[in-house]
């Protein structure tokens, strides 16, 4: 591929911020007072790190990827990991303490829809603002009104003001007039995770549209999204990268081990008690080792010792696993999808769980225990994040299964 | 294809880049705030009934007070020849001028913080709709005066024809010193507050509401105040009566375009360091 096709050229960005607001107002007017200062020395070498004043951190540091028509980079991080610091320094917003950054194009960036609207206008005269801003000529608007109206599905409101839509309306109505943008480079940030589900398909759908002929830099929280747009991920942790590069299923999985730990919260009466919870993996060929780091067709067992505080009780047992998302996967059952039936005692008895061949998406899975009472299922304990495990792999979405798991008592 | 390049630079030649980049951004910016202007002014008073009246309602609020109290003798102004109301009356126009450029500028990058953050537009397109949003409060009420002049004045001279050069070099003078506190205002709330407190004091040290002081420590300040020379002059071509400084203007026409458009380039150069230290 030649070099002109590329449309965004990141060499070594850094970017350094300032902890405390007293200190970061007085370097900014430092700052200022050095940029218009016409016989300041200009950088040798725009590559070499400048130290850190005081109370200074590095916000993203050393940060480089080319990205070529077509391309669609995912921008993965956890909170404060330096994504949308990058975003503002692509979209020549803020400066970059080092390297160099070379955008080809009319560059776009959606980082909040409906930025500059104005409440008390109706959503007519918004949608003409909103366009100015994005650089939209009146001309154009003008020819394309009835096709963002359309797209919006706001017919009926348009000359209501705005102050009077709800938050989902707004949105439809910034997407609407963001699209009618032809960038070469699109900067995302996290924008398509509000709206309904048809508006959102309708919006991945227009997406997709532009993809084809632009560059793409997609920051999301949800892998899913990620998986279906991206071809390449980086991966930002403490605004370094952590990973760069093709695999998407490699990235997300570096994703989730970044995570930090989930917490266990137990709710219920608290009478029954579990310890030593422990996540086992079984590969087809049947070893068994004592990792969450599950591959697509493995088998995982989790082991696990209850007991009961108030004396020898008859309960059932089921087992929950959600995404990262928070939605519920899969509940594990036994073989009539009925939960299974346990007796314990004040002496913690050890469980075995054991869900064949597992076979979900890529991504981080959180595990939570049910214990029951019949005849009204009255909960003696739930604990949500009891265990949690990896998926590994290039399965993508959301494929889930319904297993059937067997209870062993031993 | 146009091709952005993004650096740390600093010095010469990013400022020359500066300025090679609002020339070619320009009739974006135009059109910018062309739209940023109608929307601020369709907005500024639908949710009231009296509407744009509130125009005009605080500078002739201001004249009738001190018509009132010069008319009840509380305080004793003379203004010679010129009468009274039409005195306070054009000087209170001006200072809202001067005043009105002065603050609706200084916190016009503080207004759209919001929106800094998020959308990279050209900024100076916010520079002109807030001097468009200034011209439309200050010059609307000038309006006043065409049916109010003709009550008090004998004839009409040809030096009028200079009253809205100097109208329009009040404002510049206005924008151009909003425009050099942008960059610390946005930074330290202090700017702001202490522009509107020594404003307050400004209006009664500057010959608004009584004529040039003759001696003492008062036209020491007068002589000292930039202002000074450019209302007096142009209420005098105005009302055609009272003391004129045509060099001074002159001067002064020069000193304020050559440092409003090096206040431009200061603030166009300071705008990223500003977004970072607000949206950081």
């Amino acid at each position: 591929m030649s070099d002109s096709e590329i449309l965004v050229d990141a060499q070594h960005v850094g970017k350094k911020f300032c902890r405390s607001l007293k200190r970061s107002l007085y370097y900014g007017a430092g700052d200022i007072a050095k940029a218009v200062n016409p016989f300041t020395h200009t950088q040798n070498d725009i590559f070499e790190k400048p130290v850190l004043r005081k109370k200074e951190f590095w916000a993203v540091q050393d940060v480089s990827f080319q990205l070529r028509r077509g391309d669609c980079l995912g921008l993965l991080g956890h909170n404060g990991a330096g994504k949308s610091t990058l975003l503002k320094i692509l979209n020549n917003l803020i400066k970059p303490d080092t390297g160099q950054i070379i955008m080809r194009g009319r560059v776009c960036a959606l980082i909040e829809l409906g930025a500059g609207f104005n409440p008390i206008l109706t959503g007519r005269e918004n949608i003409y603002n909103s366009a100015a801003l994005f650089g939209i000529p009146k001309k154009v608007v003008d020819q394309k009104f009835d096709e963002i109206v359309a797209f919006s599905e706001l017919e009926e409101f348009i000359d209501t003001p705005l102050q009077n839509y709800s938050s989902g309306m707004r949105v439809r109505l910034g997407f609407a007039v963001a699209i009618q943008m032809e960038p070469d480079v699109l900067l995302l940030d996290e924008v398509l995770a509000v709206g309904d589900i048809a508006f959102r398909i309708k919006c991945l759908n227009a997406m997709f549209e532009i993809l084809k002929h632009s560059a793409v830099i997609f920051v999301s929280h949800s892998m899913s999204q990620i998986h279906r747009i991206c071809n390449q991920v980086c991966l930002l942790s403490h605004g370094q990268t952590a990973y760069l590069g093709n695999d998407v299923g490699e990235g997300v999985h570096k994703y989730f081990q970044l995570a930090p730990n989930q917490k266990t919260t137990q709710i219920g009466d608290g009478s029954i008690s579990v310890d030593d919870i422990k996540v086992l993996r079984i590969s087809p060929t049947g070893k068994r080792e004592s990792i969450s780091e599950l591959s697509h067709g493995d088998t995982l067992e989790i082991e696990f010792y209850a007991s009961s505080k108030k004396g020898p009780v008859d309960c059932n047992f089921s087992m929950v696993v959600w995404n990262s998302e928070l939605y519920p996967i899969d509940t594990y059952v036994d073989g009539d999808a009925k939960p299974h039936k346990i007796s314990l005692n004040g002496e913690p008895a050890k469980f075995i769980v054991r869900a064949e061949s597992i076979k979900l998406a890529a991504g981080l899975f959180s595990v939570s225990f049910h214990f029951t009472q019949p005849p009204h299922n009255k909960v003696l304990s739930r604990i949500d994040g009891a265990a949690s495990f990896t998926m590994k792999g290039q399965v993508q979405g959301q494929a889930s299964q319904f297993t059937t798991t067997t209870l062993t008592k031993s | 294809m146009q091709e952005t390049i993004i650096t740390p630079g600093s010095g010469v030649g990013s400022i020359w880049k500066t300025i090679s980049q609002m020339r070619s951004n320009f009739p974006m910016s135009w059109e910018l705030a062309k739209r940023m202007l109608i929307r601020d002014i369709r907005a500024m008073y639908r949710q009231s009934v009296l509407g744009y009246a509130w125009i005009l309602f605080p500078p002739l609020a201001s004249s009738i007070i001190w018509i009132y109290l010069n008319n009840q003798k509380i305080i004793n102004i003379n203004t010679g020849s010129v009468p009274y109301p039409i005195f306070v009356l054009s000087g209170n126009l001006l200072w809202a001028v001067f005043n009105g450029t002065l603050s609706g500028m200084l916190s016009s990058l503080l207004d759209a913080r919001s929106m800094l953050s998020k959308i990279n537009i050209p900024h100076e397109s916010l520079l002109i709709s807030s001097f468009g949003k200034a011209a439309v409060n200050s010059l609307v009420p000038l309006l006043l005066l065409i049916p109010i002049l003709p009550f008090y004045l004998k004839s009409f001279s040809a030096q009028m024809l200079l009253f809205p050069l100097g109208v329009l070099l009040i404002m510049l003078m206005g924008s151009m010193f909003a425009i050099l506190l942008i960059p610390i205002a946005t930074l330290y709330t202090d700017t702001a507050r202490g522009i509107q407190l020594v404003l307050r004091f400004a209006f009664f040290l500057t010959p608004v509401v009584y004529p040039p002081p003759q001696a003492g420590i008062a036209k020491f300040i007068c002589d000292l105040n930039p202002l000074s020379p450019l209302l007096i002059t142009t209420r005098s071509w105005l009302i055609g009566d009272g003391p004129t400084y045509v060099s001074i203007m002159m001067i002064a026409t020069v000193a304020i375009v050559l440092l409003l458009a090096v206040a431009i380039v200061i603030y166009k150069i300071s705008i990223p360091y500003l977004i970072e230290r607000l949206s950081a």
